[in-house]
C-alpha cells in the first residue's frame, strides 16, 4: 500500500506543451493529474498543484469554454492556464517559456498525453528524501523504456521528460533544456546529464506509473515515424558533439550520408549547415564523467523493443 | 375414453404431484381442491393415501358427471371468470379447512393464466396450505429441435395440444408464479427422454446417432436442466407479491464488461491494470473486480486502490467478492454479473493499450457476435523493491510476438495460442448458451472455456495488438503456483473433453482438413499411393490412453508430495481408528476412477490442512 513520505515538499506547478492534441484526451489527462494531486495533498506531499500548458498548435486546442468547464470539475488543482505561443516553438523551447516566472518548489515536466495513476505524485517525490536527487522518472505504461536503472538506488544514466520531476531550483539553475540545439528528442538526455555533471542523481522511479499511449506494429516492434527518424538522428548528431565525441559524429555523418534514408541523409544536411554557420554548442563533459554511448542509446538497456 | 382421461402412474404428472403433496402436506388434515381437475384419476389417492376429502372443479360437464360418479364432490367453473370461481369455491369449501391444492395442466388452457393463479393463491392464503401446480415444458429439446427445422406439429393432447392457448418455458412459468406470489418449496419435474413430440423418429434433428442430434443435445443440455422435462411439477407456498422492478434495459448496456480476478496480493500492477483502463480512448465498458477469498486487510486494500481512481472511471467500477472455488468461481461469478454485449478477462496483472477496447469494439461492427480476438505480446516481468519505492515490478525483456494474430481453430486444438486478455466473448454466450468455465479444470480454464465459445460462435480476429501479456520472470503465477503434471492432465481433460461431442466447423475448414490429411499421408512412409490409408491416422483412443498416464503421473506425485508426507498424522489416525488403506492400483484403472482418485486426494482432510499451511507460510513470506 501506499506509504506516507516523511515530508511536505511544498508546492507544485505541472507543465506541458500541447501540439494539435484531441481536447477529450487532454481532458483525461486533466481529471488523472487532478486526482493524483488530490491524494498528495490529502496526504500532505504537497501543499499545491498548479497546471499550466503551453500550445503551441495553429489553433488553440484549449479555448476559452473547454478551460472554465475543465478548471470548475478540477478542484484540487490551484490554477489551470493556457499560454498559446503562436507558433511551434518545439518540446525544450516550449518547457523554458513556461518555466518562466515559475515560483513553485517543483516542476513537473510532462507530456500532455501522459495520464498519473493516483498515487503517481506521490510516489514520484518520495526519492527526493535521499540526498542530492535531481531528477525523478516515472514507469510508463504500457510500455516500459527498457533503459538500465540500478533496482536498489533507482538511480539510472538519463530520464526520458515524458513524466519527470525536478526541483524548480535546479532546472533553472542549470538554464532549463538545450532549446538551441535540441527540438524534439535528446533534450531530456542532454538536460539529464547536465544535472548529473551538478553532482545530482537522475532516478527512475517504477512505483510511479503513469499512462503514455504508445502501440506497437503487428510484429510486435516500435516503429518510429518519419518525423521521429528524422529528429531523432539530428538529435543523434548534437548529443555526439555536444559531448566531446568528435570520432563519433564522424562515423554518424558518413553513416547518415552514406545510407538510402532521406530523413538520415536530411538530418546530416542540417548538422553539416549548423556547423558550417558555427550555431553548434560548445562541448561539454570532455573527460566523459556522465555522457555514455552505447550503440544508438545513451545508457544501457535491459532490452531491446 | 376421453383423451383427457389419463390413468394414474406414478411416473406421470398425476404421480409426481401426489409425491410433492405427501412432501408437503402429509400431516394436514382438511379437503383436497383440484382446480381444472378433468377426469382427476389422482382422485382415489388423494383420498386414500393423504385420507383427504377431495373435491373437483371443471368446466368439462362429462369429466365432472363421472367423478361423482365414482363418489367425490364437484363444481364446474370457468376459469377465465375468476371472481366467480372463487365464489363457487368457497360455497363448496364453506367452514371446512382446505389442506392441499393442484391444478395440474391447466393453466396453458387459459387466456389469462394470472387471474387463475391469484384464486388459488388466495385461497392457499386463506387456508394456509401448499399448492402444485403443473405446466407442460414448450422447451423440450424434442419441440425445439423440430422447430428449429421448421416443424411445429399440433397434437390432440401433449405438449403442443391443440387446445393450448399459453406457451411455458421454465424461466416464464418461475416468473409467473413468483410475480403472482406463489414461492416454491419443492419440486418433482416430470422427466420423458423422449417426448409425445418425437416424431418423426429418424428425422436427423431427432434421431439419437446422428451428429446434428448430439451437437445439439450437448448445446441444450448446457443451457438448462430442463432439455428433457415434460412437465414442471412444482410445489408452492402463497406469499408477498414482489414489487415490479424496473427492467435493466432501460439504462444502456456498456458494449464491454471487463472481469478482473484478483487476490489482493498484487496492488501494485492491479492499480496499472486500473490505470490501463482508466486510459482507454474508448468509454463503453464497466469493470467488475472480483476479489477472490479476500481477507478483511485485502479487501480494505482492494476498495483503497479502486477508491484512488479519477471519479468519472470509479464509477463504472465495482467490487464483487467471491469466497470459494478455485480460478474458475471468480470467473464466472463475473460474467454473471455483467452487463454488457461483449465480456473480457483482464486479470490483476495484464498491461492493456489505450486502444484495447476501441479495438473490440470495431471488431465487433465488424464481426457480430463472434468471440472477438486481437493480438499480444509477450513480455517478461519481475517484482523488485527499490529502496525509495513501494513494492512494484519492472519488465526485464522485450516484446514477444509469440502468439499467431489471426485465430486458427485446428491450431487451437493442440494448444492454447490466445492469452486471454486478447478476447472479448460475446455475453449472451454465457447468458443464453450455458457455457461456463469448467470447475473440474485448476488450470487452462480459459482455453477450454474459449474454445467451447469459439465452436459455436467462430472467431473474429485482428493483428493488432492491442495488450502485453505479462510472464513473471520471478515472482509468483499460476505457472509456479501449479505443478507440470497438474498443467498437462488439464491438457489432455481439455482434448478428452473436445473428443466428446460432434464439433461444428467454421467454412473453409474441409479445405484445411483436406490438406492436413494429405501432408499426413504424404509424410506417413507406410502409405501406399492409391489406397486411402486414413486408417493410419491417429486413433483417438491413444490421446486416452495419454490422458489415463497424466492423471496417473499426478496421482503419483501427490502421493509423494512434502504435502502428503507431513501429514501423514493425520491419516495415520484414521488407520488406527481401523479406516482401511488399500494402494491404489494405479495401472488397472479406468479414466473415471483415476478422475474419482485424484479428486478425493485433492478433496482429502489432509490436503486442506496442507493448503492452509502452505498459505499461511506464503503471507509470512509475502
Amino acid at each position: 500500500m501506499t506509504t506516507k513520505p516523511q515530508k511536505n515538499f511544498g508546492s507544485l506547478k505541472v507543465q506541458s506543451v500541447l501540439y494539435g492534441n484531441e481536447l477529450a484526451r487532454i481532458e483525461k489527462t486533466i481529471r488523472h493529474l487532478n486526482r493524483a494531486a488530490d491524494l498528495a495533498i490529502a496526504m500532505g506531499v504537497f501543499t499545491s498543484v498548479e497546471l499550466v500548458y503551453g500550445d503551441a498548435s495553429p489553433q488553440r486546442v484549449l479555448d476559452d469554454v473547454a478551460l472554465e468547464a475543465i478548471s470548475s470539475e478540477s478542484y484540487a488543482l490551484k490554477t489551470i492556464e493556457v499560454d498559446f505561443f503562436s507558433g511551434n516553438l518545439g518540446s525544450a523551447a516550449g518547457h523554458n517559456r513556461l518555466l518562466e516566472g515559475t515560483d513553485t518548489d517543483y516542476v513537473l515536466i510532462m507530456n500532455p498525453d501522459v495520464m498519473l495513476a493516483p498515487n503517481a505524485l506521490i510516489e514520484l517525490v518520495r526519492p527526493y528524501t535521499g540526498h542530492a536527487v535531481g531528477l525523478v522518472e516515472a514507469r510508463q505504461l504500457p510500455i516500459e523504456h527498457p533503459k538500465d536503472y540500478n533496482t536498489t538506488t533507482g538511480e539510472t544514466g538519463w530520464a526520458t521528460t515524458a513524466c519527470a520531476l525536478i526541483p524548480t531550483h535546479l532546472i533553472k539553475s542549470i538554464g532549463g533544456f538545450d532549446s538551441e540545439s535540441f527540438f524534439l528528442y535528446c533534450d531530456d538526455v542532454d538536460l539529464s546529464w547536465r544535472i548529473r555533471l551538478e553532482n545530482y542523481k537522475v532516478i527512475y522511479q517504477p512505483s510511479a506509473s503513469v499512462f503514455h499511449d504508445k502501440r506497437l506494429s503487428e510484429n510486435g516492434t516500435w516503429l518510429p515515424s518519419g518525423s521521429e527518424q528524422y529528429y531523432s538522428a539530428e538529435a543523434a548528431l548534437m548529443m555526439a558533439h555536444k559531448y566531446s565525441r568528435p570520432k563519433l559524429v564522424t562515423e554518424l555523418l558518413e553513416s547518415f550520408q552514406q545510407s538510402e534514408t532521406p530523413n538520415l541523409i536530411r538530418a546530416a544536411e542540417t548538422f553539416l549547415a549548423k556547423r558550417d554557420a558555427d550555431k553548434l554548442p560548445s562541448p561539454i563533459d570532455a573527460s566523459h564523467k556522465v555522457s555514455r554511448f552505447n550503440g544508438d542509446f545513451y545508457t544501457n538497456h535491459r532490452f531491446s523493443l | 375414453m376421453n383423451i383427457y382421461d389419463s390413468p394414474f402412474h406414478h411416473n406421470n404428472v398425476y404421480g409426481h404431484a401426489l409425491k410433492l403433496l405427501k412432501s408437503t402436506s402429509a400431516a394436514s388434515e382438511g379437503i383436497h381442491l383440484d382446480i381444472g381437475c378433468s377426469y382427476a384419476r389422482i382422485a382415489e389417492h388423494v383420498r386414500d393415501e393423504l385420507n383427504r376429502t377431495y373435491c373437483g372443479f371443471d368446466i368439462n360437464d362429462e369429466s365432472l358427471a363421472d367423478l361423482e360418479k365414482r363418489g367425490f364432490e364437484t363444481a364446474k367453473i370457468d376459469l377465465s371468470q375468476p371472481d366467480q370461481v372463487y365464489k363457487i369455491v368457497n360455497d363448496v369449501v364453506r367452514d371446512r379447512k382446505i389442506a392441499s391444492i393442484t391444478m395440474l395442466d391447466t393453466l396453458e388452457h387459459l387466456t389469462d393464466p394470472v387471474g387463475a393463479v391469484s384464486v388459488v393463491r388466495q385461497l392457499a392464503l386463506t387456508h394456509q396450505c401448499p399448492i402444485v401446480i403443473s405446466v407442460p415444458n414448450f422447451a423440450h429439446r424434442d419441440v425445439g429441435f423440430k422447430l428449429a427445422f421448421g416443424k411445429w406439429d399440433y397434437t390432440e393432447k401433449g405438449i403442443l395440444d391443440h387446445t393450448h392457448f399459453r406457451v411455458f418455458t421454465n424461466d416464464n412459468f418461475c416468473k409467473l408464479m413468483l410475480n403472482s406470489g406463489l414461492h416454491e418449496i419443492s419440486r418433482n419435474d416430470v422427466e420423458l427422454e423422449l417426448s409425445d413430440q418425437h416424431f418423426p423418429k429418424y428425422h436427423p434433428v431427432l434421431a439419437a446417432s446422428t451428429p446434428l442430434h448430439n451437437f445439439l443435445y450437448n448445446l441444450r443440455n448446457d443451457i438448462d436442466e430442463h432439455s428433457a422435462t415434460n412437465q414442471f411439477v412444482r410445489a408452492y407456498l402463497p406469499g408477498p407479491i414482489p414489487k415490479v422492478v424496473e427492467s435493466k434495459t432501460t439504462t444502456p448496456r456498456p458494449f464491454l464488461s471487463v472481469i478482473t480476478r484478483t487476490q489482493g496480493r498484487r496492488l501494485g500492477t492491479l492499480r496499472d491494470v486500473l490505470l490501463c483502463l482508466s486510459a482507454q480512448t474508448c468509454d463503453d465498458f464497466e469493470v467488475i473486480v472480483v476479489g477472490h477469498k479476500l481477507t478483511n486487510d485485502q479487501r480494505l486494500s482492494v476498495e483503497r486502490v479502486i477508491e484512488d481512481c479519477t471519479a468519472d472511471f470509479r464509477s463504472k467500477v465495482r467490487l464483487l467478492l467471491v469466497d470459494k472455488g478455485n480460478r474458475t468461481e471468480p470467473l464466472n461469478a463475473g460474467f454473471s454479473d455483467a452487463n454488457s454485449d461483449y465480456i473480457a478477462i483482464l486479470d490483476d496483472d495484464d498491461i492493456v493499450m489505450a486502444h484495447w477496447v476501441e479495438s473490440f469494439k470495431d471488431l465487433s461492427t465488424k464481426y457480430p457476435g463472434r468471440v472477438l480476438r486481437s493480438s499480444t505480446v509477450a513480455q517478461k516481468w519481475e517484482p523488485i523493491q527499490p529502496l525509495h519505492s513501494t513494492n512494484t515490478v519492472r519488465a526485464v525483456g522485450g516484446m514477444e510476438k509469440r502468439y499467431p494474430s489471426y485465430f486458427d481453430y485446428f491450431n487451437h486444438l493442440i494448444e492454447n495460442a490466445t492469452p486471454p486478455l486478447s478476447l472479448a466473448f460475446p455475453a449472451d454466450c454465457f447468458n443464453h448458451a450455458g457455457i461456463r468455465f469448467d470447475a473440474s479444470l485448476s488450470t487452462t480454464e480459459d482455453w477450454d472455456f474459449f474454445m467451447r465459445t469459439a465452436a459455436i460462435c467462430g472467431v473474429g480476429s485482428s493483428a493488432e495488438i492491442t495488450s502485453i501479456y505479462r510472464q513473471w520472470h520471478t515472482g509468483e503465477s499460476s505457472f509456479t503456483i501449479h505443478s507440470s503434471e497438474e498443467w498437462m492432465a488439464n491438457h489432455y481433460a481439455i482434448w478428452k473433453k473436445l473428443d466428446q461431442y460432434p464439433i461444428l466447423l467454421d467454412a473453409g475448414s474441409a479445405s484445411k482438413i483436406r490438406n492436413l490429411v494429405s501432408f499426413w499421408l504424404s509424410n506417413n512412409s507406410n502409405s501406399n499411393l492409391g489406397q486411402i490409408g486414413l486408417d493410419r491416422l491417429p486413433h483417438p483412443e491413444l490421446e486416452h490412453e495419454a490422458y489415463k498416464d497424466a492423471l496417473r503421473a499426478i496421482i503419483h506425485q501427490r502421493l509423494h508430495s512434502r504435502a502428503w508426507r507431513y501429514t501423514y498424522p493425520i491419516r495415520l489416525v484414521g488407520l488406527l481408528a481401523g479406516r482401511k488403506s488399500p494402494f491404489p492400483m494405479l495401472w488397472g484403472m479406468d479414466a473415471n476412477e483415476l478422475e474419482t482418485l485424484n479428486n478425493s486426494i485433492q478433496n482429502s482432510r489432509s490436503m486442506r490442512v496442507a493448503r492452509k499451511i502452505k498459505g499461511l507460510v506464503s503471507r509470512f513470506k509475502y
